[in-house]
């Protein structure tokens, strides 16, 4: 509004003040003209007064415009108290119009805009029966009975009549009645709707508007059977009705008022108090949040680093994004109720820039360190952080389980070796961490220790410095791999070789001292042999047959032998027919019956020649040691697999680890990828299975 | 008369020839036992006993005192290296001959650090062989 607006709006409500006093002053139907002065001045000029500084203040909110027009109505209402017929008629009918501009102001309040639809509604029918039904009376009554004595005389009679007078006074009742009902309904709702903050500003003026109300009301009801009465509620009435545009003027000049509080907020940030509280206690929302820019302002954050999602339009809460330096910041999530304080918080924001931006770095260095602290937590490797004394400062999960501690805090402040080196090795490692003091370079080794259960673990270790702003070493990191398993597999490996390389040299020897045993002597006798028949030819025919008889005898039994070894060696029928047909006449072979399963397809060479002697090795123990009376031997390939099965009913109780047959087998089939297990008790009966991948 | 004439004969030749040599045979294969008794005693020794182990050796050497053993390397309980140390450590001692079917370089220094006389190849024994090592 400009300033000469300002002096015109004052001027109009200067000349209807004075209009007003002089028609009260020289009126022939005011019995309390003092009272009324006072009174209906004093509600006139605040509302006049509340709107036009609600205007000056918030020319975007039309509340101010409200306030005024119920004042000027208002004042406009003195005409009523001219002693002319004409003037005083339109004067109750412009007094009346005042309570349109209220009902325009109550619904309108705080936004200053009728943005529903019932809003609209309420105000149109209130104006059509202040318009329309109000001004009946003045058609059918000189002097309306209710006005007792305080009235003027109608200057629009068109057919006296106490009937229909009685009538519209009673429908007008009526329908006053159902409108404040109607808008006290939609206030009711919308108090129920509102928030806490909300609530606050629309407290003072549901009083003071439900306050006026409720005596209006009164005061209708109370003029159809009394006007003594109803002269009495009158002032009580109008002091009502002057508490509303205090109301209002509250309601407006709260901004205002915080905005002192802004100062104090700036004071509160200076000295550091927590900033969400110094910002909710300026505006007064005690839900209010932070939210603190990271990645650029793409993503928002709580205070401890965790995703927050900024509230959705029409969600009842705002967020006010803070900038700093042309950047966002973060935000300062509110109530809508402050949406129409656009400039306090302008302010707010203005103020608190640093300090959130400061905040906003903290909360961004917390979620890094969260997440740094996810990584380590959940890390397989154990991390440990050391003093330059050699104590632990902190471990990670990991290296706590490897510790073999229950409880962290049992290891924490112990002396890294006491904890993680056997103790046969802790001297070597308290003079090797003495001599790398102090720069501490970053080392590696590997140790095997028994932890706090008892369990041996390896660990391969690498130690590194981490140094302050000055290069002084502040800690010592340690990370930790446990490599037991690795080592176990390693062991397991080794000694896997070592058996087969002894089963290998154990063949061999074997194979050496059957030929020695066997063959070999079979041919030194059969040369033995022709050395006497040579030697008898001549002389002794007779022994000369015996002998060369003798030697050929020995010559099939070393050909015998040497066969049989060429067998155990390597079965000729694997390799020419398959397993199929060697393990055909292998059982063949067997002293008891054996019912023999196989599949028809040619396998790996490999697996066949392990299947061949999962078999063999099974049979033999079978009939030699378990006295079977039957075996079942089952080759199935399921699944890209190949299961070699031997059942026997023997006495059972075979042992898979002792003896060098089924550990060797279990290395070849080891060798393969495949499994070997053994499953016998001393009830009776052995299960070898054996399962190959192809 | 043909018989006496025969012994004669091999008596003969063994005077001239050859010097009957008591003979002990130590080896854990029977089989080669039987023939080598069948071809020394042809030639002309006279074995006086055999043993299929070397504890058995050292006992029926001390039995039969022979003047020769002729003792197979390898056996069950000791080796014939060993039983040759043993047997050379007594008073009259037996010359011993060592056989064995593997070959005397399988067993280098051995045969002459024990004390044994010789080594004669099982598939090549023969009377002469063993008369050779003792000459």
């Amino acid at each position: 509004m400009t300033r000469r607006g300002f002096i015109l709006a004052i001027a109009v409500c200067v000349l209807e003040v004075a209009v007003c006093v002089w028609l009260v002053l020289a009126s022939n139907h005011e019995p309390n003209k003092a009272l009324t002065l006072v009174l209906a001045l004093t509600a006139g000029i605040s509302f006049v007064a509340a709107g036009l500084i609600a205007i000056r203040r918030r020319p975007d909110n039309r509340t101010g415009f409200y306030l005024a027009a119920v004042g000027y109505l208002w004042l406009l209402g003195g005409l009523s108290e001219a002693n002319n017929h004409v003037i005083y008629s339109i004067g109750v009918i412009l007094s009346n119009t005042a309570f349109v501009a209220l009902v325009a102001l109550v619904l309108a309040f705080p936004t200053g805009q009728l943005a529903q639809r019932p809003d609209r509604l309420l105000v149109k029918l209130t104006l059509a029966l202040v318009v329309f039904v109000g001004p009946l009376l003045l058609l059918f009554a000189d002097k309306p009975a209710s006005c007792g004595s305080t009235c003027g005389r109608s200057a629009f009679v068109v057919y006296r009549s106490k009937t229909i007078e009685s009538a519209v006074t009673v429908v007008l009742t009526a329908l006053t009645i159902a409108l404040i009902v109607a808008v006290a309904a939609v206030l009711v709702g919308r108090w129920r709707r509102a928030s806490s903050a909300l609530r606050r500003v629309l407290r003072p003026v549901y009083l003071a508007t439900g306050g006026t109300c409720v005596f209006l009301v009164l005061g209708n009801l109370v003029s159809t059977f009394s006007t003594h009465v109803a002269e009495i509620l009158s002032p009580v009435f109008l002091v009502a009705l002057v508490s509303i545009p205090f109301a209002f003027l509250y309601g407006i000049l709260r901004s205002r008022l915080a905005q002192r509080s802004v100062a104090d907020l700036a004071i509160a940030v200076a000295e550091r108090e927590p900033l969400r509280d110094a910002i909710a206690t300026s505006l007064g929302d005690p839900s209010l949040e932070l939210a603190y820019a990271v990645d650029d302002g793409r993503l928002y954050v709580d205070r401890d680093g965790r995703h927050f999602n900024l509230p959705a339009r029409g969600s009842g809460r705002t967020a006010t994004l803070v900038g700093r330096e042309g950047r966002t910041v973060g935000a300062i999530v509110h109530d809508s109720s402050l949406d129409d304080q656009s400039e306090l918080l302008r302010s707010v924001a203005a103020t608190v820039g640093l300090a959130l931006d400061n905040e906003r770095l903290e909360a961004d260095l917390r979620s890094e360190y969260d997440f740094l602290l996810a990584v380590v937590d959940t890390a397989p490797s154990l991390l440990v952080s050391l003093d330059t004394e050699g104590r632990i400062l902190n471990l990670n999960p990991a290296a706590a389980a490897a510790s073999g501690y229950a409880d962290e805090e049992e290891v924490r402040g112990r002396h890294f070796w006491e904890v993680f080196i056997d103790e046969g090795e802790r001297e070597a490692m308290v003079g090797r961490f003495r001599a790398a003091a102090p720069g501490f370079p970053a080392s590696a080794y590997e140790n095997v220790f028994v932890d706090a259960n008892g369990a041996r673990r390896v660990i391969a270790w690498r130690h590194a410095p981490v140094v302050d702003e000055t290069g002084r070493v502040v800690r010592i990191v340690c990370g930790g791999l446990e490599v037991t398993d690795r080592y176990r597999q390693e062991e397991e490996l080794r000694a896997s070789r070592a058996r087969l390389v002894a089963a290998g040299d154990e063949a061999r020897r074997r194979l050496e001292r059957n030929l020695h045993d066997g063959a070999q002597q079979r041919l030194v006798a059969l040369s033995i042999s022709l050395r006497l028949a040579q030697a008898k030819a001549e002389r002794d025919p007779a022994e000369t047959k015996r002998l060369l008889e003798q030697a050929s005898q020995d010559l099939a039994l070393a050909l015998d032998e040497l066969r049989e070894l060429a067998r155990g060696i390597h079965p000729a029928v694997l390799t020419d027919r398959g397993l199929a047909a060697a393990l055909e006449t292998l059982v063949a072979r067997a002293p008891v019956p054996v019912e023999l399963t196989t599949p028809r397809e040619r396998l790996p060479a490999p697996i066949e020649a392990a299947a061949y002697y999962v078999v063999a090795e099974a049979v033999t123990n079978a009939v030699k040691h378990a006295e079977a009376s039957g075996i079942d031997v089952t080759v199935t390939v399921p699944n890209g697999r190949v299961v070699v099965e031997v059942c026997d009913d023997g006495v059972g109780g075979a042992d898979p680890t002792g003896g060098t047959g089924l550990s060797g087998l279990a290395d070849r089939v080891a060798a393969l990828d495949g499994t070997l297990r053994v499953e016998s008790d001393a009830a009776g009966g052995t299960r070898v299975v054996a399962e190959i991948p192809m | 008369m043909v018989r006496l004439a025969v012994w004669c004969a091999d008596a003969a030749s063994a005077t001239i020839s050859r010097v009957t040599h008591s003979i002990l045979i130590v080896d854990d294969h029977a089989g080669f036992r039987e023939r080598a008794r069948a071809l020394l005693e042809s030639e002309g020794f006279d074995v006086v006993a055999e043993a299929a182990d070397g504890a058995g050796a050292l006992a029926r050497a001390a039995e039969a005192a022979p003047d020769v053993v002729l003792l197979d390397v390898q056996l069950p309980d000791l080796d014939g290296f060993e039983v040759t140390r043993r047997l050379r450590a007594g008073d009259d001692a037996p010359a011993v001959v060592l056989v064995s079917s593997r070959d005397a370089s399988d067993y280098g220094d051995l045969i002459a650090s024990c004390g044994a006389r010789g080594f004669v190849p099982k598939g090549e024994l023969s009377g002469e062989a063993v008369r050779a090592l003792l000459a």
